[in-house]
């Protein structure tokens, strides 16, 4: 205790009250008497205890008031404390090199070491996650510049897990804020925090893809729609009950009928399509078909669509719509109006109908005056000139056959040479064609041999006069395109089962292997052929697949250029829709 | 007499020369018209036993004609065999529907076979 500090007034007492008491006795002593010095003297004495006394009150005063003080700053520091170690946050508190003074328990739970374990040891025993340089930095902030650091750190559990922590250290400086004499540091585990948000981050990207994706399908669809839409043939769709669901603009132009209208109705209440069959007009529901048939289906010739009485002529087709487990949730048709196709096809067949009688008619004038002359009808001819007649006569003949051949191709391509179909007896058939074709067998030096079952074979469905064409067309080519001697034509005819089996075997100049691909294209006749027999128009073949074929019936040939050639026909006995 | 001849419409001169000489050969009687209304008027007076008609021809063709001799109660029963040079499926079902016994190319058939059919539709007297 300082007692010569004057301005500490609470303090001060009478500096020299105990040595200068001589000075003042003697003084009193000369000056006046013995007794006022002694009465003076006790009063100094007196002045002096009870200065000492209050001192000695203002000391113990000060004493209590300092323990008041310190028991408050205790309590203080014990309540900081106690909010310090329960704090969420975990907190370290280091001297200047980073030696840990104090953790609260939020900082053991966080890092895994205990109390004892993290006392006097430095941040690195968790640390040493990340790169030098970022420790460099932060301790070059906090230490050389004082500054308080902020930032996310990767630390390392006890039990090795890393985590992520947000971190703010802030130095507390000396008095003279120089030095720092300790480092405080706040942080919190935010590696749920930060994988939360990543997730979010991750959830929001991938939401804004899906949108993104979303969007560009829709865009999609609606091209697609529009497309559909604006199209020029008619489209519709229908759901797996034959419901609308979909109709372009010329679906409605054509039907007369508005989508918002009939949305949802039965296809049936919206569309109306027929087939003629033979000049028979059938409803043709091609959506139920579809459905039942369970595949595309196509509209056949001669269909059309109805619309309130007027009927136009339409090609098209209707296929399943499936899902991707490939259930079939509708059905979707496109069809075009084909007025002018069938304007155009009927042009054609009048022409061509034309064609041919014009051309027809100088050939059977000259066929039939030939005739005459030949026949001598109108007199005997001198043999040297019914030998040229007959030649002129055959050449006329060939022109003919050329425009009936040349006619029979057109209709097949038209699809119109349609003949309905009759049961019809194949060994009567076959007889008919041999007993046609045997003079000319005969001219050909060929014999004609036939083996039919001696049971009758099994009546077929099949168009009469076609089959008859085909059969005597194979039959003839046998004959024709045969060796000059010895030549051979075998027929057969047998049940082999669900099915006839025709076969045609000749033993004549067979078919080059180099032809036997397009021996049933149109206009084709093969080399040997050509040289053998200079006629032919090259349809006879083609003419004979269609005519097969629209029996239902299959062809087709073995041979052997030099050995012959052999012609299957098969006829299942499966009736069979046309 | 009359119920044995056989009257032929046909326009094109040379098939009518034809048909007059094969016919008047092969000792069948018969009359050559050239369009339908003559055939008609000649079919009312004459009642042939058959009609062998062409088709395409100027005037009233055979269509026209076929249908008309159809339709007359009188007429109706003569067979008319239409000999033509048209071979298009609709136009010979056309035909064949009108009442037509008979529809022969004329072309693709020989003057021999005409006068076969033409005699298969002719009484028997006659062959």
């Amino acid at each position: 205790m300082n007692a010569d500090k004057e301005s500490d007034g609470k303090y001060a007492i009478a500096a020299d009250a105990s040595g200068g008491d001589t000075h003042h006795a003697r003084f009193d002593a000369e000056e006046t008497g013995r007794d006022t010095r002694a009465i003076e003297e006790l009063r100094a004495r007196n002045r002096y205890l009870e200065d000492i006394r209050k001192a000695t009150v203002n000391i113990l005063e000060d004493i209590t008031e300092s323990e008041n003080e310190l028991r408050k700053k205790t309590e203080e520091l014990q309540k900081f404390r106690q909010a310090v170690d329960l704090s969420f946050d975990n907190m370290i508190i280091t001297d200047d090199d980073g030696v840990i003074l104090y953790a609260n328990h939020a900082a053991e739970v966080m890092t895994g070491y205990r109390l004892d374990e993290i006392v006097g040891k430095t941040p690195a025993l968790w640390g040493k996650q990340m790169s030098k340089e970022f420790y460099r930095t932060m301790w070059r902030t906090i230490k050389d510049e004082k500054q308080r650091y902020a930032g996310e750190v990767t630390n390392r559990r006890k039990d090795g897990k890393r985590y992520l922590t947000s971190v703010r250290i802030t130095p507390i400086l000396d008095d003279t804020s120089e030095q720092v004499k300790f480092f405080v540091g706040v942080g919190r585990d935010i590696t749920e925090e930060r994988k939360a948000q990543l997730q979010i981050m991750r959830h929001a990207a991938e939401l804004e893809t899906a949108n993104a994706s979303i969007a560009e399908q829709k865009n999609r669809t609606e091209a697609i729609l529009r497309f559909l839409k604006s199209i020029g043939e008619g489209v519709f769709a229908v759901d797996a009950e034959g419901r609308i669901v979909f109709m372009n603009e010329t679906a409605e132009l054509m039907s007369g009928r508005l989508f918002n209208d009939v949305e949802h109705h039965p296809v049936a209440d919206v569309f109306s399509f027929v087939r003629e069959k033979q000049s028979v007009p059938e409803p043709f529901p091609i959506i139920e078909m579809t459905f039942s048939k369970k595949r595309t289906t196509a509209f056949p010739e001669q269909s059309f669509l109805v619309r309130s009485g007027k009927r136009i002529p339409i090609s098209g087709t209707c296929s399943l719509i499936r899902d991707e487990r490939q259930e079939v949730i509708g059905a979707i048709a496109v069809f075009q109006d084909v007025t002018k196709k069938h304007e155009l096809d009927q042009l054609k067949d009048s022409f061509l109908s034309v064609a041919a009688h014009q051309l027809r008619t100088p050939l059977g004038s000259m066929r039939w005056s030939m005739e005459l002359l030949l026949n001598g009808d109108l007199g005997e001819l001198p043999d040297e000139a019914k030998e040229v007649l007959g030649q002129i006569y055959e050449n006329s003949q060939r022109m003919t056959t050329l425009v009936n051949d040349l006619l029979d191709v057109s209709r097949i391509d038209q699809n119109r040479g349609h003949e309905e179909k009759k049961p019809v007896d194949l060994g009567g058939l076959l007889m008919d064609v041999v007993r046609t074709l045997s003079p000319e067998a005969e001219k050909h030096a060929v014999a004609i041999s036939m083996a039919l079952p001696s049971d009758s074979l099994p009546a077929i469905m099949a168009p009469p006069k076609h089959l008859y064409e085909a059969m005597e067309n194979i039959v003839s080519n046998a004959i024709k395109y045969n060796r000059n001697e010895n030549g051979k034509v075998h027929i057969a005819a047998e049940d082999i089962g669900r099915a006839v089996l025709i076969t045609v075997s000749d033993n004549g100049i067979g078919i080059p292997k180099k032809d036997q691909s397009k021996i049933f294209s149109k206009f084709f006749r093969a080399s040997n052929a050509l040289l053998r027999e200079t006629e032919g128009s090259g349809l006879g073949l083609s003419v004979v697949k269609s005519y097969i074929e629209e029996s239902g019936a299959q062809v087709w040939f073995e041979s052997e250029e030099g050995h012959g050639t052999k012609f299957f026909v098969k006829f299942p006995l499966v009736p069979t829709d046309s | 007499m009359e119920t044995t001849c056989v009257l032929v419409v046909e326009d094109d001169p040379f098939y009518s020369k034809i048909y007059k000489t094969k016919l008047a050969k092969e000792n069948i009687h018969s009359e050559i018209v050239g369009n339908g209304n003559e055939a008609i008027k000649f079919a009312k007076e004459n009642k042939p036993a058959l009609i062998v008609l062409d088709l395409i021809m100027p005037g009233k063709d055979g269509f026209e004609t076929l249908t008309e001799l159809k339709a007359d109660p009188e007429l109706r029963a003569i067979p008319v065999l239409v000999l033509s040079n048209l071979s298009q499926e609709s136009d010979i079902k056309r035909v064949l529907d009108l009442g037509a016994v008979e529809y022969l190319v004329k072309a693709n058939i020989s003057i021999q076979e005409v006068v076969a059919k033409v005699r298969s539709y002719l009484p028997a007297t006659q062959n």
